[in-house]
This record gives C-alpha cells, sequence and structure tokens, in this order.
C-alpha cells in the first residue's frame, strides 16, 4: 500500500491534478485510522495537536526513502483539505443533532453556548472561504492552511513558499475580508 | 462580489496598516480620490483590523479530535481502491482542488 500511495504523491509532484482527488480520501482514512488508534488507548490521548497527527501521517503513509522535500508541501495542502472536511462534517452533525426535534431538551450552561458558537463560525467560515478563494485563492489557502489545519505562520509559510511575513500580511487580509463577509452590509451585487 | 473592488480595497487596507496613524488619512485620501465606495470599505477593514482581536484566533484545527472521535462519522466511501474512492468521494471537494 505505500508503495502505491507514494505514486500518487510522485504524481502530484508532477503536476497531476486528479492524483489529489485520488489521494484525499486515503489521507481521510488514514487521520481517522489513526486517530481512532490514539483515542482508543487507555486514558485517551486527547492532547495529540493537529500538527502532530499530520506529520505522523505523512510518515505513515508515504514510503520516506522515495518522498522529496517538495512532496511534504504537496501532502499538507490535500491533508488541509480533508481536515477542513472533516471539521466541516463534525460541526453540522453536532448542530442537527442538537436541534433534533425528538431530542429531549437540556438546558444549555455557557460551555455549551460557547462551543456552538465554534460550530456555527466553522460551517460559515467554510462558506465565506469559497467567496474568498474567488477573490483571491492564496489568501483561501492560507486560512484553509491555518484555521482548518492549525499550522502556524512558519509552517504555512513553508507549504506555500512564500515568507512568514507575507503568511502575516495574508492573514491579516484574510481575516479582515471574512470578518466583513460575515458581520458586515451586504454587497450590492 | 465584485472581486476586483474587493482586491484594490485589500490592497489599500494592507498599505494603509502599514502607515504610522498620523499619515493614514492622508494616505486614504490620495489612494481612495473620490472614490467613495472604496474609502469606505478600507475604514472597515481597519476598524476590523483594530477591533476584533479575538476573530478567527482559535483554529477549528482545535475540534479535530473531537471530530475524528465521532463513533459515526464515516464518510460513504466504501472501500479504499483508488479508482472507486476518487468517484465516490463528495465531488463538493474534488471542486475545490487547488
Amino acid at each position: 500500500m505505500p508503495s502505491d500511495i507514494t505514486e500518487l504523491l510522485v504524481a502530484l509532484r508532477e503536476g497531476r491534478r486528479d492524483a489529489q482527488d485520488q489521494l484525499l480520501p486515503l489521507v481521510y482514512d488514514e487521520l481517522r485510522s489513526l486517530a481512532a488508534r490514539r483515542l482508543g488507548r487507555a486514558g485517551a490521548d486527547r492532547t495529540l495537536g493537529p500538527t502532530a497527527l499530520l506529520h505522523e501521517t505523512y510518515l505513515r503513509l508515504f514510503d520516506q526513502t522515495r518522498v522529496e522535500l517538495n512532496d511534504r508541501r504537496h501532502f499538507f495542502a490535500v491533508a488541509a483539505i480533508a481536515m477542513r472536511q472533516i471539521l466541516v462534517d463534525h460541526a453540522r452533525r453536532r448542530l442537527a443533532l442538537k436541534r433534533g426535534g425528538d431530542q429531549v431538551r437540556v438546558p444549555l450552561d455557557d460551555r455549551d453556548h460557547a462551543t456552538d458558537e465554534r460550530l456555527e463560525e466553522i460551517l460559515s467560515l467554510d462558506e465565506a472561504l469559497v467567496r474568498l478563494k474567488e477573490m483571491d485563492e492564496r489568501l483561501a489557502r492560507v486560512v484553509e492552511l491555518r484555521y482548518f489545519a492549525g499550522l502556524t505562520v512558519d509552517e504555512t509559510a513553508d507549504v506555500l513558499g512564500v515568507t512568514g511575513r507575507t503568511i502575516k500580511r495574508d492573514w491579516r487580509k484574510a481575516r479582515a475580508v471574512l470578518y466583513d463577509m460575515l458581520h458586515g452590509p451586504e454587497d450590492p451585487e | 462580489v465584485n472581486a476586483e473592488r474587493w482586491k484594490r480595497a485589500l490592497d489599500v487596507f494592507d498599505e494603509a496598516i502599514e502607515r504610522a496613524d498620523e499619515s493614514r488619512s492622508e494616505f486614504l485620501l490620495a489612494a481612495c480620490g473620490d472614490d467613495r465606495e472604496l474609502r469606505d470599505r478600507v475604514e472597515r477593514l481597519l476598524t476590523i483590523e483594530r477591533e476584533e482581536r479575538e476573530f478567527l484566533e482559535h483554529p477549528a484545527a482545535e475540534h479535530l479530535i473531537d471530530a475524528l472521535a465521532q463513533p459515526d462519522a464515516e464518510p460513504p466511501h466504501a472501500h479504499r481502491s483508488q479508482t472507486s474512492a476518487r468517484v465516490q468521494w463528495p465531488p463538493r471537494v474534488v471542486r475545490r482542488a487547488m
């Protein structure tokens, strides 16, 4: 298996876009099974951070003797899409469950309320990102990598092949425009 | 959304923020001219930058472990074979390809 998957990474390196479509569900599965194994252990390891999870997934999926430095970047870009999908599905399901008609209503405490707001933020961000991508593709990718995949400024800079300073400026622009999309006046169009 | 208008506003915003407070309004006047809409948009972005410090400060990725721990969270792809996976995975995602 690892050698087939590594082939996909090589194909991605050569610019074949279909390789990304094929890689995506495999990364998705590996993230899930890795998390399941970690969570299954006694005292479930809930401290496992997203970056650590991504690194481990990368090491497990690919034949490390055949990958190049650039492949790691491609992998992170694909993994960020998988993580976004996982998180959006999660948010959608959790909110749907809470609003389910047959459920016994329990009073919400503040923590529940805060969590709901986070889940709603994830969904609205996902939609706003589609619009941001039409406006400026790199800004959308920066948000995908930082917000959905949890990468730091430096890690994001590495994946996109630009400087940390550029990422900081991109992030500032993306943050402001996304906030305006979500809370500002409607665009007259 | 008028993408070009937004891009212009973002560029002006990006430059304005690098300037000291004293020279900012002068810069905005020069950059926006009598384009009131552009000026309003940039002012809005500057206010957001100043006042909404918390926005997006906590990555959604913090919820990743919770999301992955959900037992009923399997996506509807049945097999790992590369060809079927490609067809069965939600097309929505495929369109987002970079």
